[in-house]
């Protein structure tokens, strides 16, 4: 039988994760007890490196189901679904599996769910600069005039009556150019 | 559990490649260094007397059940039980495997149901706790640190 070398490229590589179904890990599994042995690998130190290696797989085998890996990367899904939208999940069963709703779409509507979301506030910024400033009516605030109206007039008014001195008349018209 | 003779045996290999041995019992009483010293001995005289060549030595210190008792559990000895633990060295392992695991050692719910072994069982516990503390290494001489992982597997 022809004797095995260790890959000498082996610290190169990274690894694949492979899927096997749990029923048949005791059978995967053992299989590999062929590289256990010493008779298996061409010299000692392909032994040595082999064993290591074969141990090191065997160890990994089980402690990162597929599942495990999915429902990890659904619980990111979700803190980010509910930190930028706000959307609320809730466990509605676990027996005999675990099933939270709403379920996962393929893909996320804009839609802001909850205004405390991080998206949410700054929507909420969003509109009361856009009311502040412009007087826009916006679905969260509706006070009219904005800003830049009321300076302009303001300054209109001064303009007219003739009571603002040249000087107070500049700082005016500067505080309007810097809200336009 | 009796104590047996202890034996030496030297595995020789013939030119075509087959393997034969010759085994040579060693007096109870006799120290491990005693017998260690029979062996390097004995394979130099051995060596000249066939055209085979000397691969390996072994010195077998046994001990055996007399009568032998009856299994406690119908487990067959091909459902093992394999412990994978770290060692003292870096990227170092060593694999320890228990025949005939018993199926209540294995966790009964989750996705390895019926695979992993349960690493808080007392008898797991006593067990591991034995191998990282005492005497075992693995095969390259390398001292148990820690159970890494357990489970099932099927090992004819």
């Amino acid at each position: 039988m022809t004797k095995l070398s260790f890959p000498t490229d082996y610290n190169d590589r990274t690894c694949y994760v492979v899927a096997i179904n749990a029923s048949l890990i005791p059978l995967v599994a053992g299989a590999l007890r062929f590289f256990e042995k010493r008779g298996t690998w061409d010299s000692d130190l392909d032994y040595e490196q082999g064993y290591a290696a074969f141990a090191q797989i065997q160890g990994c085998m089980m402690k990162c189901c597929i599942d495990d890996l999915i429902a990890s990367n659904d619980r990111l899904y979700r803190l980010m679904s509910g930190a930028l939208y706000g959307t609320e999940y809730s466990v509605v069963s676990t027996d005999p599996f675990l099933v939270i709703e709403p379920p996962i779409g393929d893909y996320h509507s804009l839609y802001i769910e909850n205004e405390e979301s991080i998206l949410g506030k700054m929507e909420n910024v969003k509109q009361l600069l856009q009311n502040a400033l412009n007087g826009t009516v916006t679905p969260l605030y509706t006070d009219i005039p904005g800003i830049r109206e009321q300076l302009a007039n303001m300054i209109a008014a001064l303009e007219a009556t003739g009571t603002l001195d040249d000087e107070m008349l500049a700082q005016l018209t500067e505080i309007a150019l810097l809200v336009a | 559990m009796q104590q047996q003779s202890p034996f030496i045996r030297l595995s020789l290999e013939d030119s075509s490649g087959s393997a034969a041995g010759v085994n040579a019992w060693v007096r109870p009483d006799s120290t491990v260094a005693e017998a260690e010293s029979g062996a390097a001995t004995l394979t130099s005289v051995v060596g000249p007397l066939s055209d085979a060549v000397i691969i390996s030595r072994h010195i077998v210190y046994r001990g055996a059940e007399d009568p032998r008792p009856a299994a406690p559990g119908l487990a067959p000895s091909s459902g093992a039980g394999v412990f994978v633990f770290t060692c003292e060295a870096p990227d170092s392992y060593a694999i320890v495997v228990v025949p005939g695991i018993r199926a209540d050692l294995l966790g009964p719910a989750g996705p390895g149901a019926g695979i992993l072994i349960d690493l808080a069982a007392p008898d797991v516990v006593a067990f591991a706790d034995l191998l990282i503390s005492g005497i075992y290494c693995n095969p390259f001489g390398v001292q148990l640190l820690t159970l890494d992982s357990a489970f099932y597997q099927w090992r004819p």
